[in-house]
């Protein structure tokens, strides 16, 4: 586990504590039911929910620190994941050309020989390959 | 004679540069993905526990009467006792969603196909080229093939480089697993923990007589806390294997990177080999948790 975690380690500690305690009143309470009043055992149990929300929050509070302890990592790795995603757009751009060139070839083949059915499809071609993938 | 030998020694160093085998590359990063897809589980699975925790609390040790006690009103107040950590989750999950995004673009940058999809392309332009009557079908086919070998020789350079960046990410990668990791085994391990403490002390309360009721009743919770202890054993040993799969992932990262000119070795195949069968335990345990 890396060091720059450490804080975060610190704050899951704290709610491990927090989370034993409880844990150590609500066995007080039922090991020690007959010598409690029912108001005692009712604030001890508020108290046992008490830390119970605590736990959560403290251990919410050390998700928030995995946040922005890996906030750089995070940002360093999303700006890796877009240069790679830029690299796959630039072949497909290569695709796309290649496809408008063979689309306007068409075309030009519809003109020379064609019926203006031909040349309208193909026309269509050259739109539709020009449209198509990356801008 | 000496040019046409030294032109086929280019041509020869060029294709073979063309020719390097990526599947280490590319199982690095699905299993890679298929971690950080492993982990979403236990974000829901934390709260959960959570939640439990204070419904089964309530349930056995509440001070509240039969006539009192109200389920919807338990859960409300376990679901407002947990609601930051599912609050918080979200944070987490964008640290998983980071590294899985990553992990499927190398993926796709290491593409079998990426250096020669766009050899279909050159084939339908020299198709088309063909149709005119006047261009000489042999020059077609040629320039095709060239094209062709061009192409594929400037995209196999750039998917490389791209491939070596991306993997000069090490510490930061690292770093974004050892977070899913810590995740596990204090948010969600330590919700099960609190759990696997609470369900001992209700049964030895059983035992004691400390929580009121017949006798079989009573053997009937014995029996129905021992089943939900393994169930959460169960749960809590997805944590090692989690652990474990990062931990290989880092080493077979790290293998990778040492290793950039010879991926096609079988060595990097052996090491990523390593890594899927600590994913693939992964799966397995969670199968049996989930």
């Amino acid at each position: 586990m890396m060091a720059v975690l450490d804080a975060a380690v610190a704050t899951f500690d704290f709610a491990d504590q927090l989370a034993l305690i409880s844990s150590e009143l609500l066995r007080f309470r039922m090991r020690n039911k007959a010598r409690l009043s029912s108001q005692e055992r009712k604030n001890l149990e508020d108290l046992e929910m008490n830390l119970d929300k605590a736990t959560a929050k403290v251990r919410a509070a050390g998700i928030a620190e995995l946040g922005s302890l890996t906030e750089d990592a995070r940002t360093e790795i999303e700006g890796a994941t877009k240069k790679a995603e830029a690299f796959l757009k630039r072949i497909r751009k290569i695709e796309k050309a290649i496809g408008v060139i063979t689309a306007v070839l068409g075309l030009v083949l519809a003109i020379s020989t064609g019926t203006p059915r031909g040349i309208l499809d193909a026309a269509k071609a050259v739109k539709n390959a020009a449209e198509s993938g990356p801008a | 004679m000496k040019a046409a030998a030294l032109l086929l020694a280019v041509i020869t160093s060029v294709l073979s540069g063309c020719a390097t085998d990526l599947k280490a590359v590319r199982t690095f990063a699905d299993e890679t993905k298929k971690i950080s897809i492993a982990f979403d589980p236990l974000l829901a699975g934390a709260v959960t526990q959570c939640q439990e925790r204070e419904k089964f609390k309530r349930l056995y040790t509440g001070t509240t009467t039969v006539r009192q006690f109200d389920p919807v009103e338990v859960t409300k107040q376990a679901a407002e006792t947990c609601k930051p950590i599912a609050d918080e989750n979200e944070t987490a999950k964008k640290v998983s969603a980071t590294l899985g995004s990553y992990a499927e673009k190398l993926s796709a940058v290491a593409g079998d196909g990426v250096a020669s999809s766009v050899d279909d392309d050159y084939d339908a332009l020299a198709k088309k080229l063909g149709d005119f009557k006047d261009f000489p079908k042999e020059k077609v086919s040629a320039l095709n093939g060239l094209f062709k070998f061009l192409t594929r020789v400037v995209i196999a350079r750039e998917q490389r480089r791209e491939i070596e960046d991306a993997l000069n990410h090490e510490e930061a990668i690292g770093l974004l697993a050892d977070a899913l990791v810590l995740y596990s085994e204090r948010v969600y391990g330590g919700y099960i923990k609190d759990r696997i403490r609470d369900n001992e002390d209700y049964k030895e309360f059983i035992k004691n007589g400390d929580i009121a009721m017949p006798v079989m009743l009573a053997k009937l919770q014995l029996i129905q806390l021992t089943g939900e202890q393994q169930k959460l054993a169960d749960q809590r040993k997805v944590i090692t294997p989690l652990r474990d799969s990062v931990a290989q992932m880092k080493l077979t990262l790290r293998d990778l990177r040492a290793n950039l000119n010879n991926m096609s070795d079988s060595e990097r195949l052996k090491e990523v080999a390593k890594l899927a069968k600590e994913v693939r335990a992964l799966y397995q345990q969670l199968d049996k948790a989930f």
